[in-house]
């Protein structure tokens, strides 16, 4: 069972392998591979937020716990099997306000924004499905997730 | 033979009666009862807690529907800052207590 350290050692390896397809312009790979890294980096944050640490197994405790934390917050996004990146985002965003750290307009515009730009173009079962991405798409997608990459820590502090 | 419609969310059916149980335990107003007993293990760097509720009546919830009702319960009798707090919620019954392993002080 991978721990919170586990996964962040994870979401750098996604990265770089992402980027490995972009560089071979295999963009349905490619996106495959940084919606991976873009997932991770919104659980890793929201995870972090809360306290976890970095040695606790990210298991079904921790999940359904963050299911019910969504439920008490009035997140009822999809969390399409604990994937779905509008729904750690939405999580995140409700949880920092509950808190009292709400993250400001312009941050929060642009995380939102370019979480839909990354969803919008990747999902788990387009490994199953035959290429359909465009060259534009895989662009797009590494922009937004250059985007939250370099702006993880301030998603969680 | 008439149709019936499935709500998406239904509440367990033992929810509400263990959710005042359990607030009442939150405030100390458990009495002798043995169940549930709650731990509460803080991380002092991160403020967090990670809470383990035992209890043998949790054997017919899902581990979501545990997570919610610890959750629920921690809203309604400490507030919402403080089920926040909250980094896991483990509903656990005494049986999967002994076969995780988990330790836990007695009453």
């Amino acid at each position: 069972m991978e721990t919170l350290q586990d996964f962040e050692m994870a979401r750098e390896e996604r990265l770089w392998d992402g980027v490995s397809l972009w560089c071979s312009q295999r963009a349905q790979g490619g996106i495959y591979l940084l919606g991976y890294h873009a997932e991770m980096t919104l659980k890793s944050a929201y995870f972090r937020l809360t306290g976890l640490s970095i040695a606790k197994p990210i298991d079904r405790y921790v999940l359904q716990t963050a299911l019910g934390k969504a439920k008490l917050l009035g997140v009822s996004t999809p969390h399409e099997g604990y994937h779905g990146l509008r729904f750690w985002c939405d999580l995140l965003v409700a949880e920092r306000s509950a808190r009292g750290i709400p993250l400001p307009s312009p941050l929060l515009n642009i995380l939102t924004h370019q979480v839909d730009i990354i969803s919008s173009r990747w999902s788990v079962e387009m490994r199953y499905r035959t290429p359909s991405t465009r060259p534009l798409d895989l662009e797009s997608t590494v922009t937004a997730v250059d985007w939250l990459d370099r702006n993880f820590v301030l998603l969680y502090t | 033979m008439p149709v019936i419609k499935k709500k998406l969310h239904q509440e367990h059916p033992d929810h509400q009666a263990m959710l005042e149980i359990m607030i009442r335990h939150l405030k100390d107003k458990g009495g002798d009862e043995k169940f549930p007993r709650i731990i509460e293990d803080e991380n002092s760097l991160t403020k967090s807690m990670n809470v383990y509720v035992f209890w043998d009546r949790f054997g017919s919830m899902t581990i979501q529907e545990r997570a919610e009702l610890i959750l629920e319960a921690y809203e309604n009798a400490k507030g919402q800052a403080e089920a926040l707090r909250i980094s896991v919620a483990m509903g656990l019954t005494p049986l999967e207590e002994q076969t995780l392993g988990l330790d836990s002080p007695s009453n």
